[in-house]
């Protein structure tokens, strides 16, 4: 009995060491498998996102992989020490990081320090890898031009992969968004002028459209984190051509124009400041950021009125389809004289990944990053796996656009926790063909359907035959930067009235320190 | 010892056998098991019971979110007023097309996920009844008191809470009346892309308006002598409603939605002559949009498209989507809030004791039934020139 006992207890444990054993061999051949094939391993440093389950097994890595014959494998920047993360890994003797992969629409390194950066030697210049052939050199010498070569260089040379913003929405810089259920509860309509929309925001401020008891209501929010969520550089839009990307100025008969010193921009002003200080442009406009100002928006007491963005969702959540469905785009509204016009702007890409100097592998590091730029590459980082995702269209399906859609949307990624890829992060091309030519998904508050019905409806008003280059601009005058800084703090003063904008005096010192900026032998004809 | 070990290969072979049965005969036990949980569901619902809204309220709370799939933004509304009515509970709305609701509801189905309460949807496509209604997967629920109020016709396989039609209109800062009497007119060549439509294919509505000319041969035959003042020539193996759509088709501009066709014929300075849109739309027109309905052409006018609520069969919070129905009916006595939002201009109530939403009544405008049996039995055919309709003609 005990013999028989004890031979159990042998036989259990002799089962237990062989299947040990048997896992132990299987991690180790699949460990020699990988390094048998001769393959680089490649480090990529990357910000985790909530919307990306596992970059490791991530369907995005697998098929670099297998388009670069590289072995990939994640360092985690630490959130709270992005900065300093960067820092220390640029500036430590043996890199263990072969490429950097930024996040989309987060600045966890700003222009000016990667400069600084580029200009002490820690990143890598590309320029030796973008060979003819490779998925960057033909974005960058496209026929149409839409990634010029100038606009990512600095000091002549290439130091990262763009992150590009190419569909029309990102084209349209700033909407007017105005909330349907307070106008529905007051009776009105969608303002057309500039005086409609004052007297809407009057009894915005007035009527309780809330329906709370409370007179809690902000008729109208803007921002200062950035031009298009700041709500009075679209009423500036009534008065004068207001293109604050290209610094305010617009091409004339003879000569370029700088809006601001002109007496129609003067009068946009005093609407503006009138609106401040009769409580309908809300104080908050100036001291909150873009994130309390999505709060507030988002608030369930409802109290905002209306605001300016981009996109919707700039100051809406994604996922809050009844707070979307409230806000509808206000067309562009006609000023005193008539005028009314929208801007059409040319985004910038932003920094989407980098190599770093002290990179070990940065000839294998450039090869994973280049296949991103690839058409499969772009297709599967903004609309995840062919077949299983998004398909192509059979030419009958209608893009957001109302144009002939080319993509189909199988399973819709965006805002969606999912494997396929990392959500927007890092290098990203895709050609407008493609992203405006997604087809509409059936979701009504679907954020990019909102987005291009604002579009839509703005591309019409567009003047872009007068609309300036900034590269040009930025050739031709004195001190463009101090001239843009000087600008938006005396606008901003003006409309805040801190200086008075009726005051003769006030004005004439504006337009001259304008004119010494800008430089004489520039600005011939300032009005 | 052989004995033994006979015995233990032969278990084991048994095992293996029943492990191959049992994953075989799984998707049909699986089926079978469904049913019976659909059926055991429906008897603990409860459909009958006259229940008051207290008593749903407080079986309610014990409830979780309670989750609907709409193709209407105006039950945001009915939402914000159910949620301060009932503190408490929760609505959730996924705000889609039909055609992905019924979808949705048949997945949530086979994977035996049951995460749909409620559908608020149109019929438009036919398919409502055959996908969910026929296999038990939607099911009316008429709260007890509010039946004696709900209009003839209303209460059948469906619950339809509210009328809309499909209908022309026309641009009101473009034209003081309608510029058109004859439907044939739309495939004159001066109104060569200034017309606007959702394409049917991601609209229902436009589907079922667009299927029912195809299947009124008759009135369209009629109307084209009464315009052209002649027969009409047809290409060989053409019938008069494929010759319609091909005609219209080169003059109009294809969008997604009927919100789109509004703004296409209502705002802006780019805008088109006519539209083919929802009639609920027209409470747009109180925001400003300038566009007029036209309730008056040869051979119709308009295509009925009612909209049902119904319950999802497996609903885990019966309470509160019973009180939902209820609340969005405008309670007994059709005052309540929730119905409100729906009584706008351009919507027929489905209640003797609330007013219509519309100025004209239903009966006076000239709308026919939509082709609901002719759709069904030609979902292939009519799927397949929709397509080759739009690849023909959707801007580049």
């Amino acid at each position: 009995m005990e013999f028989k006992k004890k031979q159990k207890n042998f036989i259990f444990f002799i089962t237990l060491l062989i299947i040990v054993m048997l896992i132990v061999v299987f991690v180790v051949e699949r460990q020699a498998m990988k390094t048998d094939t001769g393959k680089k391993v490649i480090t990529i440093a990357i910000v985790q996102d909530d919307l990306v389950q596992d970059y490791t097994t991530n369907y995005y890595t697998s098929w670099l992989e297998s388009e670069t014959n590289c072995s990939i494998q994640f360092d985690y920047i630490p959130h709270g020490y992005k900065k300093e993360y960067i820092k220390a890994l640029l500036t430590a003797n043996s890199g263990k990081i072969d490429c950097v992969i930024l996040p989309q629409n987060q600045s966890i390194i700003s222009k000016e320090d990667f400069l600084s950066y580029a200009e002490k030697g820690l990143i890598y210049s590309l320029n030796r890898l973008t060979a003819e052939g490779t998925n960057y050199y033909n974005i960058l010498h496209k026929s149409d031009n839409s990634l010029p070569e100038e606009s990512l260089l600095i000091n002549s040379n290439l130091y990262y992969f763009p992150n590009a913003e190419t569909s029309r929405t990102s084209k349209n810089f700033q909407t007017f968004w105005i909330n349907t259920n307070w106008l529905k509860a007051l009776g009105l309509q969608i303002p057309k002028t500039t005086d409609e929309l004052h007297d809407v925001l009057i009894a915005f401020r007035d009527k309780d459209p809330n329906n709370n008891g409370i007179s809690d209501e902000l008729p109208l929010v803007g921002c200062e984190s950035n031009y298009s969520l700041q709500s009075y550089n679209f009423l500036l839009n009534a008065f004068i051509h207001n293109d604050p990307i290209n610094l305010r100025f617009y091409k004339g008969d003879n000569d370029s124009i700088y809006s601001p010193i002109t007496n129609d921009f003067r009068d946009g002003l005093k609407y503006c400041h009138r609106l401040y200080s009769e409580d309908l442009l809300a104080d908050i406009s100036f001291t909150f950021t873009q994130n309390q100002i999505l709060e507030t928006v988002c608030s369930p007491e409802d109290i905002v009125g209306a605001f300016t963005s981009q996109s919707i969702v700039d100051n809406i959540y994604a996922n809050a389809p009844a707070i979307l469905s409230c806000y509808i785009q206000v067309p562009p509204l006609i000023g005193p004289r008539g005028y009314k016009n929208a801007i059409y702007t040319t985004p910038k890409p932003s920094i989407g990944a980098f190599i770093p100097a002290n990179s070990k592998n940065p000839d294998e590091a450039f090869k994973v990053l280049d296949a991103m730029l690839s058409e499969e590459g772009a297709l599967i980082g903004a609309f995840g796996e062919y077949d299983v995702d998004w398909t192509f269209s059979l030419g009958d399906d209608i893009s957001l656009y109302g144009n002939k859609a080319e993509i189909v949307t199988l399973n819709y990624l965006k805002s969606k926790t999912q494997n396929k890829n990392y959500a927007g992060a890092g290098v990203r091309y895709v050609d407008e063909t493609y992203i405006d030519g997604v087809a509409w998904n059936g979701d009504n508050s679907l954020v990019e359907y909102l987005d291009a019905r604002a579009a839509k409806v703005y591309e019409p008003f567009y003047n872009r035959e007068i609309q300036e280059d900034s590269k040009y601009l930025y050739t031709q005058l004195g001190n463009p930067t101090e001239l843009t800084n000087y600008c938006d703090d005396m606008i901003n003063k003006f409309i805040t009235g801190e200086l008075d904008i009726n005051s003769d005096y006030h004005w004439k010192a504006f337009i001259t320190k304008c004119k010494e900026l800008i430089g004489d032998d520039f600005l011939s004809n300032p009005e | 010892m052989e004995v033994k070990k006979i015995v233990l290969v032969a278990l084991l072979c048994v095992m293996v056998s029943f492990t191959l049965i049992a994953c075989g005969g799984r998707s049909a036990g699986n089926q079978a098991t469904q049913q019976e949980f659909l059926e055991s569901w429906v008897l603990s619902a409860n459909l009958e019971a006259k229940e008051t809204p207290d008593e749903l309220y407080k079986a309610a709370l014990e409830e979780d979110i309670l989750t609907i799939y709409s193709v209407t933004t105006r039950l945001f509304d009915t939402k914000k007023y159910f949620e301060t009515a009932y503190p408490g509970l929760t609505v959730e709305i996924k705000d889609i097309r039909s055609k992905d609701a019924i979808k949705m509801i048949r997945t949530n189905y086979d994977t035996n996920s049951f995460d749909c309460d409620m559908l608020i949807c149109s019929d438009s496509a036919g398919n409502l009844y055959n996908e969910l209604i026929e296999p038990g997967l939607i099911l009316p629920y008429i709260p007890w008191d509010i039946e004696p109020r709900i209009k003839s016709d209303h209460i059948n396989t469906k619950l339809n809470f509210l009328d809309e039609v499909i209908l022309f209109a026309y641009n009101s800062e473009l034209y003081q009346q309608s510029p058109i009497s004859n439907i044939w007119e739309i495939t004159e060549n001066k109104y060569k892309d200034k017309i606007v439509m959702a394409s049917p294919l991601s609209s229902f509505t436009t589907y079922g308006f667009c299927a029912t000319v195809l299947k009124e041969e008759e009135k369209m035959l009629t109307a084209y002598k009464l315009y052209f003042g002649t027969e009409p020539v047809l290409p060989k193996d053409k019938s008069i409603g494929e010759y319609f759509w091909e005609q219209a088709a080169e003059n109009i501009v294809f969008v997604n939605t009927s919100d789109e066709v509004a703004e296409g014929i209502g705002t802006g300075d780019n805008s088109y002559a006519l539209g083919i849109m929802l009639s609920s739309k027209l409470r747009l027109c109180e925001l400003g949009y300038s566009f007029e309905p036209i309730y008056e052409l040869e051979p119709f006018a308009a295509v009925y498209t009612p909209n049902s609520v119904m319950l999802a069969a497996g609903a885990k919070n019966i309470n509160s989507a019973k009180l939902f129905i209820r609340f969005l009916l405008g309670e007994t006595d059709g005052t309540g809030e929730g119905y409100k939002p729906f009584c706008t201009s351009g919507t027929w109530s489905c209640r003797d004791d609330v007013a219509d939403g519309n100025d004209i009544p239903l009966d006076e405008i000239d709308v026919i039934k939509y082709a609901n049996s002719f759709i069904d039995g030609n979902t292939e055919y009519l799927d397949q020139f929709f397509k080759s309709l739009l690849k023909e003609n959707i801007t580049q």
